[in-house]
């Protein structure tokens, strides 16, 4: 893993968990991930707000004081959709692991693909490092 | 129906204390695996302590106990199961929360009395015979391969959780399971009809010995996860909470073995969705890929082909996916 890449692995580890996972939580996958709830709910918005629907959102019934909390479940549209980016996220991160560049190329790989939202969408503030980095 | 596959203890872990070891570990993972759904509909509506905490809590009493070697007893459970009752992630849950974690102690204390001891080996021998009949109703259908067998099982203990967790003998057809005293070990108890079918259709089945880890600790559990996504026969409620288990065992025994070097997440990465992405593309033509893989001739030289083939595939754009494998033609065609 490209360490001067944290983003590109965070998006592919968080899509990765989604495809694996299919129903989650926000708060599941910064547990699994290690990753910044802010960068999971971008994660999540952007496949909320895509032009077709990637994820179904579930209310949950609460019996404590506090703000609802939402259960996403991929739909189809969305699982096809985090395949085909998980694809081209696996290559420039492996295109990273052998030659040890900088992020130019995760960046063509995301504008080469008309179907995705923009690049900016992706932005997020500032990450914590993955946890594997840190052991 | 056939007799119960035979269980039975690795000579240097055949101890009496190694025994109640595993009693212990098996009940409560069934115990919590039955009441899960209750659980963690509780926490992820009701926020923390989420439902993970609440798993690493309990998992964390129960392993220091055993390393401790204060575990000689099936009744031990019962003292486990009242200090992780007593702890304060627990005392943090919502009602409902609460009651799951009571339905599940109430289990705990019905079956961790004296003549239950050997319940543990009970536990794996109907989850080896679980294990062996859904592979043969969901996935052997669609390859050619003939009556699948249940394998026996030998129980090692490794306190330093080195080994893998499970390892198979395809010469002597017979399973491995390694009880470790490690968070992974807990959920996989949890699930242990799902990591007997690991061993079967990764490690027992293929012809091929030399295969890489990335096909069978990938491509093959991919392949698993996507039958049962798609078993329609399982009820809904079970079948969510064993996904949701699979998903967390497979990422917490990742780590677990990326920090002992036994593998790395490149090395994982090569392998990741493409069962899943020819599945969706063709259904018949992933069905012929599989039953060319779990047949493919045993020789390195092979095997080696077969990672060259995925990778081609993992990497290959949608078109170049399309033209390499569907019609499927085999390894050799793709490269």
């Amino acid at each position: 893993m490209n360490l001067d890449h944290p983003s590109a692995g965070h998006r592919y580890r968080l899509g990765r968990l989604a495809l694996r996972l299919h129903t989650f939580t926000v708060a599941e996958l910064v547990r699994l991930t290690g990753i910044v709830q802010d960068t999971v709910y971008g994660f999540v918005s952007m496949l909320m707000h895509a032009p077709q629907p990637y994820l179904e959102a579930e209310q949950l019934p609460r019996e404590t004081p506090g703000r609802p909390i939402k259960r996403y479940t991929l739909t189809e549209a969305g699982v096809d959709y985090l395949l085909r980016k998980n694809a081209r996220l696996a290559a420039a991160l492996r295109e990273d692991d052998e030659v040890a560049q900088t992020s130019g190329s995760f960046i063509q790989a995301e504008a080469a693909s008309p179907a995705e939202p923009a690049a900016a969408e992706y932005e997020v503030a500032e990450e914590a490092p993955p946890r594997y980095m840190t052991r | 129906m056939s007799n119960p596959p035979d269980v039975s203890f690795a000579p240097e872990s055949d101890l009496p204390a190694i025994r109640a070891r595993l009693d212990v570990l098996l009940l409560i993972g069934r115990a919590a695996r039955l009441y899960f759904p209750g659980l963690q509909d509780a926490c992820d509506a009701n926020g923390p302590p989420t439902w993970d905490e609440i798993l690493h809590t309990l998992a964390e009493i129960l392993f220091r106990e055993m390393t401790r070697k204060n575990i000689t007893g099936i009744v031990h459970a019962v003292d486990v199961w009242a200090e992780f009752e007593r702890s304060l992630t627990v005392r943090k849950l919502s009602n409902s929360g609460r009651l799951a974690i009571h339905r599940m102690g109430q289990y705990v204390s019905d079956h961790a009395v004296l003549g239950r001891a050997g319940i543990g080996l009970s536990i794996l021998a109907h989850a080896n015979t679980l294990a062996t009949l859904w592979l043969q109703r969901h996935i052997l259908p669609h390859v050619e391969y003939g009556n699948l067998t249940a394998a026996p099982v030998v129980v090692e203990y490794d306190e330093a959780g080195t080994q893998f967790c499970a390892a198979s003998t395809p010469s002597m057809w017979q399973v491995r399971w390694t009880l470790q005293p490690f968070e992974h070990s807990f959920y996989g108890a949890m699930i242990l009809p799902r990591v007997f079918e690991h061993e079967y259709l990764s490690h027992l089945i293929p012809l091929n010995r030399h295969l890489s880890k990335g096909v069978r600790e990938v491509f093959l559990i991919d392949t698993l996860e996507h039958e049962h996504r798609n078993d329609a026969a399982q009820n809904p409620r079970g079948k969510n909470a064993d996904i949701k288990l699979a998903a967390w065992f497979r990422v917490k025994l990742e780590d677990h073995f990326c920090r002992n070097g036994l593998t790395s997440r490149a090395e994982l990465r090569d392998f990741e969705d493409i069962a899943t992405l020819m599945r969706r593309k063709s259904e018949p033509d992933f069905w012929r890929m599989l039953d060319n893989l779990l047949t493919y001739p045993n020789h390195e030289w092979n095997a080696r082909r077969v990672d060259e083939a995925l990778k081609l595939l993992r990497y290959a754009s949608d078109e170049k996916f399309d033209n390499l494998a569907i019609p499927w033609n085999g390894f050799e065609a793709v490269l």
